[in-house]
């Protein structure tokens, strides 16, 4: 994967953008992570996260002028966190800290003039790193203004303990009244914090850089100045740390300004959704007050996504893991499941503040691993095969209308084998409306191929098709399916297209009965960008009276029902797993227009709707059918409609088999059709190879393409009984 | 088995083979996108029908097959 590419997908995801309220702060306090130790009372963790990013927390702490507090995003919802509040009473129940780490001692040596806040913070900091400082101030200990504060704001033994601590750091104290001759040795730098009135006549404010706080002397640091006509404690603190930063980076050398965007800016670019966050007023409880901030992140893709929950990040970070997926040169490649796990259904993006596609950057990555051929072979190898069995002149290939073609109807290869008996009555009951001047249709449109990024594939089916339309005059067709639609909308847009329902509705509904119950209105994802299709959906419904209900994640954000992107081969669990999430988002039964999104979400406790379940009610219940019953319905569908194929029988096709409900449940687990197993016992029994138990049952087994089928069968009374039956992949031989 | 895979089975069969032939544990060698293992598996001592068990197929040599097709 190229750089610039990733780079393109990282840029759009603001996820690790800072919250608004550490965006706001000077020092970039973790308000966030602070909060959600406070509301779960551990003070001195709280404390812990005040001081990775405050020099002095016990001194700022209590008289912060929190310009946080204004960015606070919750001032929309009831009123800001009194972060302020929240400090002081997290040092008011929390413990001293103890000895500060200081880096190994340096050589080098700073003097910091001034007794202000700025003074102390740039000490404080330089100390830290292991230098020797030296502090000029008047009066018995450092604080200038900060003693004028009232006992009960800032108690005086917080800043003798200050300045203990600081001298237990090293931090020595000096009379040296005039800092330019004093000061700028080799290997030596000052500090002037202007905050303390008694320094300001040492440097022109003017010649002060308002990043870096160097002034045109190198060496000669300074800070402190008011922004406005309040003293602002917490700009103060801002400046003497960020002046020890570049204090730090002249004695090393480095350049005082690249790489410090973060420190110094107030912006940010994070994107949190109020929506749902109920308006609550601020609380007295300290406690109470944390728990209602709302840690703010972005994150809405993932929090609607069962996929990108699952991989415990958010689409940045995978966006980097599935760089890495390539960059490595040996050793596992470990994206390759996650890769293969998005339904690339297009939620997240439509979601996203910046549009971020997961769906683009998986569908991408699974070209590039095709391409290096380090695509799982197994992974879409059953999906791809089932696609080929569509194709096959078995199940698919196509006639004209009876006097002319206008219209081509395509119900698609799901319709065609979850749904046989109606594909024949719409394709009838069309066939009438257009009055011989409509043809049909049938195979698989290439969908499994586009999302296992199987281009050769595609491209083979897509050109097969583009021929047979062009063959009958260049038709419209007529879509069944929104997944056809879209890969037709993708691979060949010139074709003309229309839905089903569209037609139904210019030229006729067919008398209907509509059930009595409400039902939850699922819209396939492929329908996403398609609002006429969603339409006339609706139109029908509001035509036969059917009542139904909105879903909240329905029209363009509606959601997969867990086959799209071929999720369902390369984790079915992951799958199983939002279809429940689906199917909670209502009380009600569920109706949908997309008969895989129809098989996918039965079977799990809800009653799931077609709506040509509505328009030609089946004659049998609607329950899933699995593979091997899709696949042969698509053969008898293929005959009905359009004669025999010339094709002859394979030999094992009549052989009788007999699969119990839960061997049937195992071998769609398994993927194993019923077809691989009529093979595997017809080799058996005309090879004569096969192995016997004590009880008399039998166990044999085929290598069909690239899986070894095993199938433990008993055969009584002309028929097979499938006892069980599993695969591998590997190859044995025996060794002499 | 195959010390570094743990593929391979050594429990008890009660299979016999449709030639006559009993089943013992036999040296077979497992291939798999161009990797090759040693392992031990029931297989017939006359004809050498190999015997995979479910156990194996859908355990182990599942989990091996995955690690190998992410290599
Ligand atoms: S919606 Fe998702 S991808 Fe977009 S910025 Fe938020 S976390 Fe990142
Ligand atoms: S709600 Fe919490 S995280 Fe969000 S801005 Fe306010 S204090 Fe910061
Ligand atoms: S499954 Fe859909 S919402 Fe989730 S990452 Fe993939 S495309 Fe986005
Ligand atoms: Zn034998």
């Amino acid at each position: 994967m190229e750089r610039y590419k990733l780079d393109d997908f990282e840029q759009r995801c603001i996820q690790d953008e800072l919250p608004y309220c550490q965006a706001a702060c000077p020092l970039k306090v973790d308000v966030r992570a602070f909060c959600g130790a406070m509301a779960q009372k551990r003070f001195d963790a709280a404390r812990k996260i005040l001081a990775r990013s405050m020099p002095l927390p016990d001194i700022i702490g209590r008289i912060c002028d929190h310009p946080c507090q204004d960015a606070c995003i919750l001032a929309q919802k009831g009123g800001a966190i009194s972060i302020g509040k929240l400090e002081r009473a997290c040092l008011e129940n929390s413990k001293e800290m103890g000895m500060i780490l200081r880096l190994p001692s340096k050589k080098l040596s700073a003097t910091v003039y001034g007794a202000g806040l700025s003074s102390l913070s740039c000490a404080i900091e330089l100390a830290k790193k292991g230098y020797q400082v030296s502090m000029v101030f008047d009066g018995e200990i450092p604080g200038g203004r900060l003693l004028m504060f009232p006992q009960e704001v800032l108690p005086q033994e917080v800043l003798v303990t200050t300045w203990q601590n600081l001298q237990r750091m090293g931090v020595t104290r000096s009379f040296e009244k005039d800092p330019i001759s004093y000061g700028l040795k080799e290997g030596s730098a000052l500090y002037v914090g202007v905050d303390d009135p008694e320094w300001t006549h040492l440097v022109d404010a003017n010649d002060v850089d308002p990043f870096t706080y160097q002034t045109s002397t190198k060496g000669f640091f300074a800070g402190g100045y008011p922004r406005s006509d309040m003293p602002s404690p917490i700009w103060e603190s801002a400046d003497g740390k960020r002046a020890a930063n570049s204090i730090d980076r002249y004695f090393q050398g480095a350049s005082l300004m690249s790489g410090r965007e973060k420190e110094f800016s107030l912006e940010t670019k994070l994107y949190t959704l109020l929506e749902g966050v109920p308006t609550l007023s601020p609380k007295d409880d300290p406690i109470e007050e944390a728990k209602r901030c709302i840690r703010c992140e972005c994150r809405y893709c993932v929090r609607e996504c069962v996929f990108l929950e699952k991989y415990k990040g958010y689409p940045k970070i995978y966006a980097r893991q599935i760089y890495n997926n390539f960059a490595i040169v040996r050793g596992s490649h470990s994206a390759n499941k996650m890769i293969n796990s998005c339904s690339l259904c297009g939620l997240c993006e439509v979601l996203c503040p910046n549009d971020f596609s997961m769906a683009d950057l998986c569908r991408f990555a699974r070209e590039q691993m095709v391409e290096r051929k380090i695509m799982p072979p197994s992974v879409h190898e059953f999906a791809l095969l089932d696609m080929e069995h569509a194709n096959s002149p078995r199940s698919s290939g196509f006639r004209s209308g009876a006097k002319t073609t206008e219209a081509v109807f395509f119900p698609g290869c799901q319709l065609a084998g979850a749904m046989p008996d109606q594909t024949e009555r719409v394709a009838n009951f069309l066939g009438e409306m257009f009055d011989g001047k409509m043809g049909i249709l049938l195979g698989c449109c290439g969908a499994p191929a586009w999302w296992a990024s199987r281009q050769d594939k595609v491209e083979e089916v897509i050109k097969s098709i583009e021929k047979t339309i062009e063959s009958l005059g260049n038709p419209t067709l007529i879509m069944a399916c929104s997944s056809c639609n879209e890969v037709f909308k993708n691979f060949i847009p010139k074709v003309s297209r229309v839905s089903l329902w569209q037609v139904l509705l210019e030229r006729g509904i067919p008398e209907a009965k509509p059930a009595a119950e409400t039902l939850a209105l699922h819209d396939p994802c492929t329908t996403r960008h398609e609002p006429e299709w969603r339409e006339s959906v609706r139109k029908i419904l509001r035509i036969l009276g059917q009542p139904y209900e909105e879903l909240l994640f329905g029209g363009e954000t509606t959601r997969c029902c867990g086959y799209g992107g071929l999720q369902l081969m390369a984790d079915p669990d992951l799958a199983h797993e939002g279809v429940l999430r689906r199917l909670k988002e209502s009380e009600n039964d569920f109706l949908t227009y997309c008969a895989m999104c129809r098989e996918s979400l039965s079977g799990s406790g809800k009653t799931v709707f077609h709506l040509l379940d509505i328009l030609f009610p089946p004659s049998a219940g609607k329950v899933r059918l699995g593979y091997s019953k899709r696949q042969q319905n698509r053969e008898l569908l293929r005959v009905k409609l359009l004669g025999p194929c010339d094709l002859p029988p394979e030999p094992w096709d009549d052989l009788p088999i007999s699969v119990s409900d839960a061997v049937r449940e195992k071998l769609e687990d398994r993927h194993i059709l019923d077809s691989d197993i009529k093979q595997t016992l017809w080799e058996a029994s005309s090879t004569g190879r096969y192995l016997i138990s004590p009880d008399g049952t039998r166990l044999a087994s085929s290598r069909i393409g690239n899986v070894t089928f095993w199938v433990e069968y008993r055969e009584d009374n002309q028929s097979f009984a499938i006892i069980n039956a599993w695969s591998h992949r590997m190859v044995m031989e025996l060794m002499s | 088995m195959n010390k570094k895979t743990g593929l391979g089975f050594h429990g008890e069969t009660s299979w016999r083979c449709s030639c006559g032939g009993e089943l013992a544990p036999h040296k077979v060698a497992a291939f798999y996108l161009g990797n090759r293992f040693e392992i031990e598996l029931p297989a017939c001592s006359q004809c050498g029908f190999i015997l995979v068990p479910e156990s194996l197929a859908v355990g182990k040599m599942l989990e091996v097959e995955k690690i190998l097709e992410d290599k």
